[in-house]
C-alpha cells in the first residue's frame, strides 16, 4: 500500500513538473533539436561515434548511386534542400494551440532511402545549426542520431514492412510520416534525460521530457503522417516514371 | 516560413569589418577551443562571459538588435526549460515550493545550480556560434571544411543544399501565397490538404531542378566532382595566433575553474 502510495506521488510529480514544462514552453517548434551546449562534452563526443558509421555508410551509398548515374549527387541534394524547406514550414497543432514543424526525415527516407538520408540530416542540422541557432555543432551527432538514424531508418523499416505485408503505398507513406515523427522525439527525449538526469533516476527524466512532448507530438505525428501521405500522392500523380526510376527507394518496393 | 529565413540569411557575414577578414581556420579555432572550455566548464561563470561578449561584440558589428533577438529566442525558450526540468527534479536541499491545487512543486539547491550551469553553457556556446556565423560566409566554411578533410561528398552535397534553398524557398512562399488567395488556407482541412500538396509541389520541383541543374554543371566541364579552390597555406602567423588564442582561452578557463592557484 505504501509502495503504491509513494508510486502515484511519483507519478503526480512527474506529471505536474511535464505539465509545468509545456505551460514554460510554448515553443515545441524548437524543441525538435537539442540545442548547442546542453549536453556535456563527453556525451556530445559519444553521440558523435554513434552517428559516424550511419553517415559513413550513407557516404559509400551516395558515393556508389553517383559511380552509376552521375545526376545522383544533384538530386539528393535537391531533395535535401527541399525536406529543408518542408522542415521550416508552420503546422498548426490542434489540441495544442501551437505550431510546430514536420521532422520531414521519414518521407526524405521513403524518397532516397535511409541511408543518404542521414547525410542530407547531417547537412541541414549543420546549416540550421550555423545560421539559424536550431541545434548545434557540439550536439550535432545526437541530432544526426535522433532525427537521421531513428526517424530515417524507423519511418523507412515501417514503410518498408508495411509494403512486403502488402499495404498501400499511402498508408505505407502515412505510417512512414507518424513513426519518424515519434521516433526523433522519444529519441530526442532520451539523449536529453540521459545527459541532465544527474543524481535523478533516468527513466522518470525521460519520462517528465517525454510526456512534456506528447500534448504536441502526438497530434503532430498524425498529421506529418497525413501530410507524408499526400506528398506522396501528389509525387506518385505528377511524375509516376520517375518513382520507378532506380532513384527513389519508396518506387522501387 | 520566411520569418526564419530572414534569420537565415548571411547577409551580415559578407559586411566588410576586421572580424570578417580574418582567416577562417582562426575563427573555427577560436569557436572550437571555446565550445570546449564552455562545456567543460563547472560554473557559469565563463559561459555567461562568452554570452555576453558575443551580444557585445555583435551588437559593435551592427547587426540589429532584433535579429540578435530572435536568434537568441529558441536557445532562451530550451534553457528555461532545462532549468525548470533540473530544478524540479534533481537534488535533495529544498528551497522553495510552489503548490499547484493538490500538486506540490520543490525546487532544490543543487537542481537551480545545475539548471543554472546548463543554461549558461547553452548561452554561452549559442552565442559562439553566432558570431561564428556573422562573420563568416557560408562558402568560406564548407572551403575549410573541405581544407579539414571532410568528405568531398559531404562538402559537395552541403554546398549544393544551401544554393538551392534559396531557390526553392522563393517557388514554395510563391506557391503558398497562390493558395492562400484560393482560400487554400480557411479550415483545418483545407490546410492539411493545402500543405501536402505544396509539399509535394516543392520536392517534384527540386527533383525537376535537379536534373536542369545536372545539365548545367556539365556545360560548366563537371566530371562527377566539384573542384575546390585550394586554400592558401596556413601562415605562421596565423599558426600563431590560434596557438595564442587556444593558450589564452585555456588560461582563463583554468583561473576562473580555480585551477592555477
Amino acid at each position: 500500500m505504501m509502495v503504491c502510495f509513494s508510486g502515484q506521488r511519483h507519478f503526480l510529480r512527474l506529471l505536474s513538473v511535464a505539465s509545468l514544462l509545456l505551460i514554460v514552453s510554448s515553443t515545441p517548434v524548437w524543441a525538435m533539436h537539442i540545442s548547442e551546449g546542453i549536453l556535456p562534452a563527453n556525451w556530445a563526443g559519444l553521440w558523435f561515434v554513434i552517428a559516424a558509421p550511419f553517415l559513413y555508410w550513407g557516404i559509400r551509398e551516395i558515393k556508389i548511386k553517383s559511380r552509376k548515374a552521375p545526376q545522383y549527387k544533384p538530386f539528393v541534394a535537391l531533395v535535401g534542400a527541399a525536406v529543408f524547406i518542408i522542415s521550416c514550414m508552420p503546422i498548426p497543432v490542434p489540441v495544442a494551440g501551437t505550431c510546430s514543424h514536420p521532422v520531414g526525415t521519414g518521407l526524405a527516407a521513403i524518397l532516397v532511402g535511409p541511408a543518404p538520408t542521414v547525410v542530407l540530416s547531417s547537412v541541414a542540422l549543420t546549416l540550421q545549426a550555423l545560421f539559424l541557432a536550431h541545434g548545434g555543432l557540439t550536439t550535432l551527432g545526437a541530432d544526426i542520431v535522433t532525427m537521421g538514424v531513428a526517424g530515417a531508418f524507423l519511418g523507412y523499416g515501417i514503410f518498408w514492412l508495411a509494403r512486403r505485408m502488402g499495404i498501400s503505398a499511402l498508408v505505407a507513406a502515412f505510417l512512414a510520416g507518424v513513426v519518424s515523427d515519434w521516433a526523433t522525439y522519444a529519441a530526442t527525449s532520451f539523449i536529453l534525460a540521459s545527459a541532465l538526469h544527474m543524481d535523478a533516476s533516468l527513466w522518470s527524466m525521460f519520462g517528465t521530457i517525454l510526456l512534456a512532448f506528447v500534448p504536441t507530438q502526438l497530434p503532430l505525428g498524425v498529421l506529418e503522417g497525413i501530410l507524408s501521405a499526400g506528398a506522396y500522392r501528389f509525387i506518385h500523380f505528377r511524375i509516376p516514371e520517375l518513382m520507378k526510376t532506380q532513384f527513389l527507394s519508396g518506387g522501387s518496393s | 516560413m520566411s520569418r526564419g529565413f530572414h534569420l537565415f540569411s548571411d547577409y551580415f557575414a559578407r559586411r566588410d569589418n576586421v572580424l570578417q577578414r580574418l582567416d577562417v581556420r582562426l575563427k573555427m579555432g577560436v569557436a572550437i577551443a571555446l565550445f570546449a572550455a564552455i562545456l567543460c566548464s563547472t560554473r557559469p561563470v565563463l559561459p555567461v562571459s562568452a554570452w555576453l561578449l558575443s551580444i557585445a561584440t555583435m551588437i559593435a558589428l551592427r547587426i540589429p538588435r532584433k535579429i540578435i533577438f530572435h536568434r537568441f529566442l529558441p536557445s532562451l525558450g530550451i534553457v528555461i526549460v532545462i532549468m525548470v526540468l533540473q530544478a524540479l527534479l534533481i537534488g535533495k536541499t529544498p528551497v522553495f515550493s510552489v503548490s499547484l491545487g493538490d500538486w506540490v512543486l520543490t525546487a532544490t539547491r543543487e537542481g537551480i545550480a545545475q539548471g543554472t550551469l546548463t543554461g549558461s553553457r547553452v548561452l554561452g556556446a549559442v552565442g559562439t556560434l553566432l558570431l561564428l556565423s556573422s562573420v563568416t560566409p557560408a562558402h568560406e566554411i564548407f572551403h575549410t571544411l573541405h581544407w579539414c578533410h571532410m568528405p568531398k561528398v559531404w562538402v559537395e552535397i552541403a554546398m549544393l543544399v544551401y544554393r538551392y534553398i534559396f531557390v526553392l524557398l522563393d517557388e514554395a512562399t510563391d506557391m503558398a501565397a497562390a493558395q492562400r488567395v484560393r482560400l487554400g488556407y480557411s479550415s483545418f482541412r483545407n490546410s492539411m490538404s493545402s500543405t501536402s500538396g505544396l509539399i509535394g509541389a516543392v520536392i517534384v520541383r527540386s527533383m525537376e531542378q535537379s536534373f536542369r541543374t545536372h545539365e548545367a554543371m556539365i556545360a560548366r566541364g563537371y566530371a562527377g566532382e566539384y573542384r575546390f579552390g585550394g586554400m592558401d597555406r596556413l601562415s605562421w602567423k596565423t599558426c600563431f595566433d590560434i596557438f595564442s588564442a587556444g593558450v589564452g582561452i585555456a588560461f582563463v578557463f583554468l583561473l576562473i575553474e580555480g585551477q592555477l592557484w
